[in-house]
């Protein structure tokens, strides 16, 4: 099992998981929009959602659209924890709407022995050098 | 008579329901606070200011009094035997992986993760005795905001030490004011041990500043009392070093 686990991290060096720790990012006009927090072979919980906007339009509303990981299935826009190594808030394929979007992302991890964090990601672009 | 007192029990439990907030609640109030620009980066809370009940902050108070006593929360890791793998791994480092600036596995060469922060690494660990790189948190428009150096030392084990960018990463928490210390040169610190036998231990010290957060995990195959004040002396000394 242990030798399959290296051959996997061998061959996702160049992979956008954080490797040896854990690493979030968000990218947009990808095709999709997309917001995530990510560590090959290591589980949290966490709480991942994206807000997009039409940058045209400014940021005059809270957002266009929101998406997250694990929605809360009784509450409006409110996200629930997940345990697990990849937690991922995709609009998969919003691009097509042929908007120009700025995604933000927000990445809450709850840990079990340390205190809680959040982290921000905030990109205009599909690049992972920005947004990560 | 029973009608009556069955509603009666249901208004009081909805009441007592109200009032409580749920796990995932608690963490849906901590994370719109943070979201608040106007919450410093680090914030100092009891249980109760978390939205825990009294009830609920007196549980979690004494299970952590049992974890100090045991000395680590007992709970399986891979991080230990992961750690301790990269020491042995002659192949770890990859050409591949080395020239890609947005590459995550260890890196033999500090030069090629770009930061978006002055760090040169810790000075006084022996060349020889540093096992790589790895880039870490986000990836700002100036560079990665986080890098861990991994590493041996001798009198600990297999230590890793993250150092991260608060600003550019726009981050915040809140720590526990029964957990929290100022062991690190006055500045807020927490400390834990968490693993099992044959999983090994993973020792973490942390501690924040206003512009970069910091951590130090070790990991040793045995549990030893004794690490807590090296893991304490190493994190100051880190801390003091000008790197």
């Amino acid at each position: 099992m242990r030798k399959y686990l290296i051959l996997l991290l061998a061959l996702s060096t160049t992979s956008h998981a954080g490797f040896l720790k854990l690493t979030h990012h968000s990218r947009a006009n990808c095709g999709n929009n997309e917001t995530i927090s990510w560590h090959l072979g290591h589980s949290y919980n966490m709480n991942i959602s994206s807000m997009h906007f039409d940058i045209s339009a400014g940021e005059t509303k809270p957002y266009d659209h929101f998406v997250c990981d694990n929605p809360d299935p009784k509450k409006k826009e409110t996200c629930n924890l997940r345990y697990t190594s990849r937690s991922a808030a995709i609009c998969w394929g919003e691009m097509s709407k042929g908007i120009k979007w700025k995604v933000r992302g927000y990445h809450y991890i709850k840990y079990v022995d340390k205190p809680p964090e959040l982290v921000g990601t905030t990109t205009t672009d599909c690049s992972i050098g920005e947004g990560w | 008579m029973k009608k009556i007192l069955l509603v009666m029990t249901m208004i009081v439990s909805k009441i007592v329901l109200a009032e409580s907030y749920s796990e995932s609640d608690i963490d849906n109030k901590m994370m719109k606070e943070m979201l608040d620009p106007k919450t410093p980066s680090v914030s100092i809370k009891t249980l109760e200011q978390m939205g825990y009940s009294k009830d609920e902050a007196s549980k979690k108070i004494q299970d952590e009094s049992v974890i100090k006593r045991n000395g680590f929360r007992e709970m399986g890791i891979i991080d230990a035997k992961q750690m301790f793998s990269l020491r042995h791994d002659k192949h770890r480092f990859s050409s591949v992986n080395e020239s890609n600036p947005y590459g995550t596995a260890i890196k033999k060469d500090l030069s090629n993760i770009p930061l978006s922060f002055n760090f040169k690494g810790i000075s006084f660990i022996p060349k020889s005795d540093i096992l790589g790189w790895a880039a870490a948190n986000t990836h700002s428009s100036k560079g990665w905001t986080g890098v861990a150096e991994y590493f041996n030392y001798p009198s600990i084990g297999v230590c890793n030490y993250l150092i991260r960018d608060v600003i550019e990463s726009n981050a915040k928490t809140f720590l526990r004011a029964d957990l929290v210390t100022k062991e690190v040169n006055g500045k807020y610190t927490q400390y834990s041990v968490q693993g099992k036998k044959d999983d090994g231990f993973l020792y973490t010290v942390q501690w924040y500043e206003d512009k970069f957060w910091h951590s130090i995990e070790c990991s040793q195959m045995e549990f030893s009392r004794e690490t807590e004040k090296k893991m304490i002396d190493l994190s100051r000394r880190i801390d003091n070093d000008k790197h």
